[in-house]
């Protein structure tokens, strides 16, 4: 669909951008909670800072007075308490107690604390299961269209059983992960929208999501997005429904590319988050907990030589 | 049943009825009139050029009249029934003369329409247009009350409604997609159209369905003299049509075809690949014969399609319509049609260039539809219209079959199934010299029926995606949810003196079929929705009052209205969903809600109907407002197309004997877009925030087209008459970058770089667009 776009917009090269200034109004600031949370074994971290003004380009600022931050087990209240310290002025961290520890228990319900003077927030979140990643792959591809020759990679995880499954897929380049918005990629019991199938192989685009597909230095077209040497990886993070769907606002709202697509895009809105505060005080950000299976794969000589065998 | 009674009454007296036609093709003229002298009163023709007027017995002048035609006269004898066809001739005048309104001279001031807005396709045609392809709708934009969204959108907007809310008719079938190549150019091909009819308001009973507009377009029914071939060579299009008799003033056809040749273009240069593919064509056909002097039949038909095929992705759409009728004269006072409609939207995807792994998509909607109409000339004050109408549609929101390394799964969206009915009955009263009056009723029935599954949905927080709490299974024609509604319509016209009036409507419109866009434009992957237990069909009510006035012998007519529009139920949807999420999407009805809406304005237009200078000047006051429980906290915002002002200008003059200059000229206030001021980092990711929706506007618009046409000398081919012209046009011709959008461009920098996001200006067209056309007729 990118490439039909892309043919289009070239075809039709009428269209033109420019930057422009618009009248922002002052913002009265708001909290905003930020809190994604993972079972890896990591330490967890979330933030609370301030938001700001769209043309204020200074890093945000954080929120004075937070006296406490935890995440309890709602399921099962027996549980100590996950505590998160402030190391500094925006960030908390829960810091493990042993190497092999993570964060929660597949299957019980989350509840995130936050309490700064009298004003208390608070959200939930439920720790769903996730399908381990099966295996990655490369598929070759000659360079005749827009993107150069190279690599795309591809990774292959089947739907856990049961409707509803709702997750995260990241992709990442050499360790580094695609964190831009064009690269969100959400999906429901392993393809893109609710329907009633079920426990599939994650359907192809999903596949390759995992893919960088950047301009290429010349600016003609799209760059490779995998060569001899470099390494693709992916994790699959169980997400909330309503996590599900934020991600995907935040993708609607976030991933503009302007050009001729400007004229099928949706009118902007904002984002509804999942945090509640104890009083009528306007609260932003989003509260989830998210269990993460992991791969990778690195593209030597020999995978790429079969890569190609494999196109031909 | 309604007429008996009347038709009593009107024994003594005798009816001259018959039919007005083009002299130079037969082709049956729409809304000529015929007036009785001596009574100062008469008929306009209908739709298949008919007129019946019924009168005491006595001696007549009758005059036959059509703007750019010779009037003629005719004396008779009225102690019988006559019949009387006639044939008009076009007017010879030393300069050719641009005809603004093919309408009857002061039908303006003298009918009881009023918000109606009618082309002849020769303006049309003269007008500069967009790549220098003449479109219909494109030209609609410039009159009163008309607006759209911005270059390249699909559709129109009419008085604060939006483009779902226009029935589209192509000889009375509905289109339910008017674009090719995304919006840029309209599916109605200029070659086939004969006459452009938008009501606006006063919508007359016989239409329903949609409750903003009703654009009727009636093709040509085909030269029943003599061949002819037209056709021309533009910047995106070759067209050709083929028009004649098949049986001499009997039997004629027309055949008409457009062509996109832009791949043709890029065949010779590596852009396309062998298996790639861009083009888009239509086809518009009609065949009529008249049985004899009481029967007629017509069928006609269209087919076009737009195809886009790229390195193992496809895309198509297009739409089919067929239409068959039946023109039945009962007698010389009672006319009666019977049509029966066929009509086609779909599109269709396919990705995949491993067999093991590809995906095929697509959509439809279908409908066949029975109309049968009547009118009943009753007497020279009262016009009686009466009929029905019944729909079957079938709904395929989506068919899609994905096959993931060898294993086929279906994603498809089942179909739904519904049945409109409506039966209207409508008469035009003259009352005394100074007032007539239309008034009718038209009453609506829709049936949602099985088979299918529907969702019971709860209430959440609104504004947020709706809960599915449990479904039902309905089996083949069970009947779910089915919705009644009566729509009065009334039209008055007060005669203030010869030359203008005050009129005053009222409208009450229901709408049971949806069409669900989430995105600015309407795309060609917008699906159209029935009404269901959880979608409450749209209902509009719109007051209008105007005042027209015509000067100088109706060289000038001038135009003054004032509307309010009312709709209740209009579908919206909630915060925070992207252009694709309801698109193969069985649980779409979570994420609708249901919105008011209010509309009102002021439109003002003049027009310069002859004279080497002609033309006309249209503005428009406005607002259009929304709300939804649950978007902007429940407070009304502006709607995405609402335009404070909106002023055009078209203009014609004959230069010489073979030049003709013409100008537009468009001036409207910016949409509004959503200025979020405020931002925030959330899961990684910069978003954003702003205070109230639609709360700023994008620049304003404005925007001058030129044209010249040469007319280039007439040469003998083939022992024909070869007459060709040149137009040549600037679009935009001070190249202004007007805006389509505002919005935060996320800014350079690939994945793991930091962006800085900023504020762009989007323009469709940031630059003058010349363009030659050369066109035929032979």
């Amino acid at each position: 669909m990118k490439n039909l776009l892309f043919v289009i917009v070239a075809l039709f090269a009428l269209a033109c951008e420019q930057e422009i200034v618009v009248d922002t109004t002052e913002v009265q600031p708001s909290v905003v909670v930020d809190a994604f949370i993972n079972n890896l074994p990591e330490d967890q971290e979330l933030r609370i800072t301030l938001s700001r003004q769209f043309y204020d380009n200074r890093p945000f600022s954080g929120v004075t007075g937070v006296d406490t931050v935890y995440i309890e087990d709602v399921t099962d209240p027996s549980q100590e308490p996950y505590r998160f310290a402030q190391v500094d002025e925006t960030r908390f961290v829960w810091e493990r107690e042993s190497a092999a520890d993570s964060f929660g228990i597949i299957g019980h319900t989350y509840r995130l604390v936050v309490e700064i003077g009298e004003l208390t927030l608070e959200s939930f979140s439920l720790l769903d299961s996730v399908p381990t990643v099966d295996s990655l792959r490369y598929n070759y591809n000659d360079g005749d269209g827009f993107v150069d020759e190279g690599y795309d990679a591809e990774f292959f995880a089947t739907d856990l059983i049961g409707l509803g499954d709702t997750y995260w897929i990241q992709g990442y380049k050499n360790g580094v992960f695609l964190d831009q918005p064009e690269y969100i990629t959400t999906s429901f019991d392993g393809s893109f929208e609710e329907s009633t199938e079920d426990g599939i192989l994650f359907i192809p685009p999903l596949r390759s999501a995992i893919s960088p597909f950047e301009e290429n230095e010349a600016g003609d077209g799209i760059a490779a997005p995998f060569l001899v040497g470099d390494s693709a990886s992916v994790a699959i993070l169980s997400i909330n429904r309503d996590a599900f769907l934020y991600l995907r606002s935040i993708a609607a709202q976030t991933d503009r590319q302007g050009g001729i697509s400007e004229l099928f895009s949706v009118p902007v809105t904002n984002l509804n988050g999942n945090i509640t505060a104890s009083t009528d005080e306007r609260i932003l950000g989003f509260f989830a907990v998210s269990s993460v299976s992991t791969g990778g794969l690195l593209l030597t000589e020999e995978l790429a030589r079969k890569a190609q065998e494999e196109a031909n | 049943m309604f007429f008996l009674p009347l038709a009593m009454q009107a024994q003594d007296k005798y009816t001259i009825s018959g039919y007005v036609k083009d002299a130079a093709n037969g082709e049956s003229l729409i809304g000529a009139t015929v007036l009785v002298q001596e009574l100062g009163s008469g008929n306009i023709t209908n739709v298949y050029g008919f007129y019946s007027i019924t009168l005491p017995p006595g001696a007549y002048t009758v005059e036959f009249r059509y703007i750019g035609f010779e009037t003629q006269q005719q004396d008779i004898v009225l102690d019988q029934n006559l019949r009387i066809d006639r044939e008009l001739s076009e007017e010879q005048t030393a300069l050719q003369e641009v005809v603004v309104t093919a309408i009857a001279e002061d039908e303006n001031v003298t009918s009881t329409e009023m918000s109606v807005e009618k082309l002849d396709i020769k303006t049309i045609a003269k007008m500069p247009a967009f790549a220098g392809e003449v479109d219909v709708i494109k030209s609609l934009q410039l009159l009163p009350g008309v607006s759209t969204v911005g270059e390249g959108a699909s559709g129109f907007n009419v008085r604060g409604g939006s483009v779902g809310q226009n029935l589209l008719l192509l000889d009375e079938a509905p289109v339910y997609q008017s674009s090719h190549l995304f919006g840029f150019f309209s599916v109605f091909n200029p070659d086939a159209v004969k006459d452009v009819k938008l009501y606006k308001g006063g919508i007359p009973a016989q239409y329903g369905g949609r409750i903003s507009s009703v654009l009727d377009i009636r093709m040509k029914d085909g030269n029943k003299k003599n061949f002819a071939y037209s056709g021309g060579i533009g910047t995106v299009f070759g067209r050709f049509a083929v028009e004649g008799p098949i049986q001499k003033d009997k039997t004629s056809f027309i055949l008409a075809g457009r062509r996109s040749w832009i791949d043709a273009l890029l065949k010779p240069t590596n852009v396309l690949g062998s298996d790639d593919q861009v083009y888009y064509y239509d086809l518009t056909f009609k065949v009529n014969h008249q049985i004899n002097d009481r029967n007629q039949l017509f069928l006609s038909g269209y087919w076009g399609r737009d195809v886009f095929q790229f390195e193992g992705a496809g895309f198509d759409w297009g739409n089919r319509t067929g239409t068959i009728r039946w023109n039945h004269l009962v007698n010389d006072r009672l006319f009666t049609n019977f049509s029966l409609i066929f009509s086609e939207y779909d599109y269709a995807l396919a990705f995949g260039e491993e067999a093991d792994n590809t995906f095929n998509w697509d959509s439809k909607i279908q409908t066949v539809e029975f109309k049968p109409e009547a009118s009943y000339f009753i007497n020279d004050r009262n016009e009686l219209k009466f009929g029905g109408q019944i729909t079957d549609y079938r709904f395929e929101p989506a068919n899609a079959i994905g096959v993931s390394e060898g294993t086929p799964i279906d994603f498809s969206v089942p179909d739904k199934f519904a049945r409109e009915a409506a039966v209207y009955i409508n008469n035009e009263q003259k009352f005394a010299d100074k007032l007539s009056v239309s008034y009718g009723l038209r009453v609506s029935y829709f049936d949602f029926r099985g088979p299918g599954t529907v969702l019971t949905l709860e209430d959440n927080d609104p504004g947020n995606q709706k809960v599915v709490s449990g479904t039902t299974d309905f089996e083949k024609g069970d009947k779910v949810e089915s919705f009644f509604y009566p729509e009065p319509r009334i039209g008055l016209n007060y005669r203030l003196n010869s030359t203008s009036s005050l009129k005053a409507s009222y409208n009450r419109m229901t709408q049971y079929i949806h069409l669900v866009s989430v995105t600015t434009a309407s795309t060609p992957l917008d699906v159209w929705t029935p009404s269901t237990n959880n979608i409450e069909p749209e209902r509009g009510h719109l007051f209008a009052l105007g005042y027209f006035k015509n000067l100088k012998n109706n060289q000038y007519e001038l135009s003054a209205e004032v509307y309010y529009r009312e709709v209740y139920d209009q579908l919206d949807y909630r915060n925070g969903l992207g252009a694709n999420d309801l698109l193969i999407n069985e649980f779409v009805e979570r994420d609708l809600l249901s919105a008011d809406a209010r509309a009102y304005g002021l439109e003002l237009y003049a027009v310069k109907n002859s004279g080497r200078l002609s033309g006309w000047v249209s503005y428009t006051l406005s607002k259009a407002e929304n709300q939804a429980e649950g978007l902007n906290n429940g407070d009304w915002y502006p709607a995405n197309f609402d335009q404070r002002h909106n002023l055009s200008v078209s203009a014609f003059y004959d230069l010489t004997e073979r030049i003709e200059l013409s100008a537009n000229f468009v001036y409207a206030t910016g949409r509004p877009f959503t200025i979020q001021n405020e931002t925030y980092e959330v899961a990684g990711y910069t978003v954003y925030n702003g205070e109230g929706r639609n709360n700023s506007r994008i620049n304003d618009y404005h925007r001058l087209d030129l044209s010249a046409t040469f007319d280039l000398k007439t040469k003998r081919l083939f022992k024909r008459d070869y007459e060709s012209e040149l137009v040549v046009s600037l679009y935009n011709a001070y190249g202004r970058q007007n805006a389509f959008s505002n919005f935060i461009s996320p800014g350079d920098g690939d994945f793991g770089e930091t962006r800085v996001p900023t504020y762009n200006q989007f323009s469709v067209i940031g630059f003058v667009l010349p363009s030659i056309t050369y066109n035929f007729r032979f």
